[in-house]
């Protein structure tokens, strides 16, 4: 190494100072953290906004209520309860991989975070949406079993991946109801709560997702290590909030009757 | 301005004090195990949550108990404040943070608990208010909301245009059209999609029939086709004032 050689040539995480205007920087993690849990409890209260109208609703038309959250499989509830668990386990356990400099098990574990939202993902469009808009199954879906007398034998979509059963779909909101066999006039109404309650959450997964995939793509570059590793704390915070807001829609709406 | 600890001297190369050891590890590393201890509480009470549920349902069953609405909920929404704290304080490290982080979440929930406390006072207080208001409120609005032909609800509508649907089918065989409808409907609602299939559907009593006045009682009936709403008893309401 030459005399004239003077790049640093330490990874970006060890080279990276805060700005000068911070005093340290634990000044800037903690101002940070702080600016970010302001930000999460916006988050909070646009959930709180939504749990506002299910109360609201739940009050003025209980029966209505009562028809809808039987149409719900608790089971894919449970499943995805414990599927966005572990991914939130997984995230903390890839901070603290990267707070000690564990990268390729912290790469581990951020891919299996994703990997689990990706899941939720799945299961909540493909078992849960689609045959209630539709009347469309996923031919392994093992709810199709029960509906073998009113399955339309060669009606199916998606080169053959979906089956269509007849009479089953049409729980839309609002004015997109169609579904014929509803004994509580209110039903559109709870099924707007129900899908404006859960496609939100999914949308904060999709955001969720987005941020920890950036982040895995920055461990990989060895962007954040054991002094600086502030995005990856703060996306962590991010999708533990997810988490947190389907541990109370669940019991809500699947469990409640 | 510099921060340097008592037993070290000003750095002029490093003013800020950046390469100093106690500076930037103040942060808590929280643990694998007590991430796993964590992951599997959690686990626990979501086990608990779905057992609690199906228990009052299997209680209903097989004693013919049937338990208050507020029962359940009051369970299941205890056990997700526990996740929920849970989660917070060991996976977002709440615990171990500032704490004006927690101070801020709690204002947060209060924000959120006054928000529902509110609502839930006027929605409550809505049979004392309404007789008072009913010149004002008409009951099932004024119609220029959106409803199917013929005025009636959207769920007897989409009941009608299915039966359309099999008439045609069955080329205007009516009774053939309502046999088919009949077996369809039997295996949509009678199954009860996996769960409690053995059970008559019961009216929860989360139903509540309270008498109901004014025009929010008005509001709670099934909208003007009564057919379509088998068994539920609304008990008696005042008829509504407001002009038709």
């Amino acid at each position: 190494m030459s005399t004239l050689d003077t790049r640093d040539s330490r990874p970006y995480w060890q080279r990276y100072m805060p700005g000068h205007h911070w005093r340290s920087a634990a000044e800037e993690f903690d101002s940070c953290k702080f600016g970010f849990w302001l930000f999460l409890s916006t988050e909070v209260l646009l959930f709180g906004g939504i749990f506002c109208a299910y109360f609201i609703f739940r009050s003025l038309y209980p029966g209505a209520f009562m028809e809808g959250s039987r149409a719900l499989d608790w089971r894919w509830g449970a499943l995805n309860t414990v599927v966005l668990l572990v991914s939130s386990y997984t995230m903390a356990a890839s901070i603290y991989c990267v707070q000690k400099g564990l990268f390729s098990r912290a790469k581990l574990n951020l891919w299996i975070t994703l990997i689990c939202g990706l899941l939720f993902l799945l299961i909540k469009f493909t078992f849960e949406y689609t045959p209630k808009w539709s009347g469309y199954f996923f031919v392994l879906d093992p709810a199709l079993s029960h509906h073998t007398e009113t399955m339309v034998q060669g009606k199916t979509a998606f080169m053959g991946l979906f089956q269509y059963v007849e009479g089953y779909g049409g729980k839309r909101p609002g004015s997109l109801f169609d579904f014929p066999f509803a004994k509580d006039a209110n039903m559109p109404l709870w099924w707007s709560v129900y899908y404006s309650g859960t496609a939100i959450h999914a949308l904060h997964v999709i955001i969720g997702m987005v941020l920890i995939a950036r982040v895995l793509k920055r461990v990989g570059q060895g962007y954040y290590g054991p002094t600086h590793y502030t995005m990856v704390e703060v996306s962590g915070l991010y999708w533990h909030l997810v988490d947190l807001i389907w541990i109370f829609l669940f019991p809500l709406l699947y469990l409640i009757h | 301005m510099a921060h340097a600890a008592n037993n070290e001297t000003f750095n002029e190369l490093d003013p800020h004090g950046f390469e100093g050891h106690g500076h930037h590890a103040s942060h808590v590393i929280v643990g694998p195990f007590t991430l796993r201890t964590i992951l599997a509480l959690l686990l626990f009470f979501t086990v608990l949550t779905v057992a609690t549920a199906q228990l009052e349902t299997a209680i209903m069953n097989y004693f013919n108990i049937t338990l208050p609405w507020w029962v359940n909920v009051a369970v299941a929404m205890s056990i997700a404040v526990v996740k929920a704290v849970l989660v917070m304080a060991y996976f977002m490290q709440l615990k171990y943070d500032n704490p004006i982080n927690t101070v801020l979440m709690l204002f947060t929930f209060g924000a959120l608990a006054i928000f529902l406390f509110f609502t839930g006072l006027d929605l409550f207080s809505r049979g004392a208010i309404d007789p008072q208001k009913q010149t004002q409120i008409i009951a099932g609005g004024t119609g220029s909301g959106v409803t199917a032909k013929g005025n009636q609800s959207v769920t007897a509508f989409a009941r009608e245009r299915f039966m359309e649907k099999l008439l045609a089918k069955h080329e205007g065989d009516k009774v053939a059209a309502e046999m088919e409808f009949a077996k369809i409907e039997a295996e949509m609602t009678g199954h009860g999609h996996g769960h409690d299939a053995h059970a008559a559907p019961v009216i929860s009593s989360s139903n509540r029939t309270v008498k109901r006045v004014g025009a929010t009682g008005a509001l709670l009936e099934t909208a003007p086709g009564h057919a379509d709403d088998h068994g539920h008893d609304h008990g008696t309401h005042a008829a509504p004032k407001a002009a038709h």
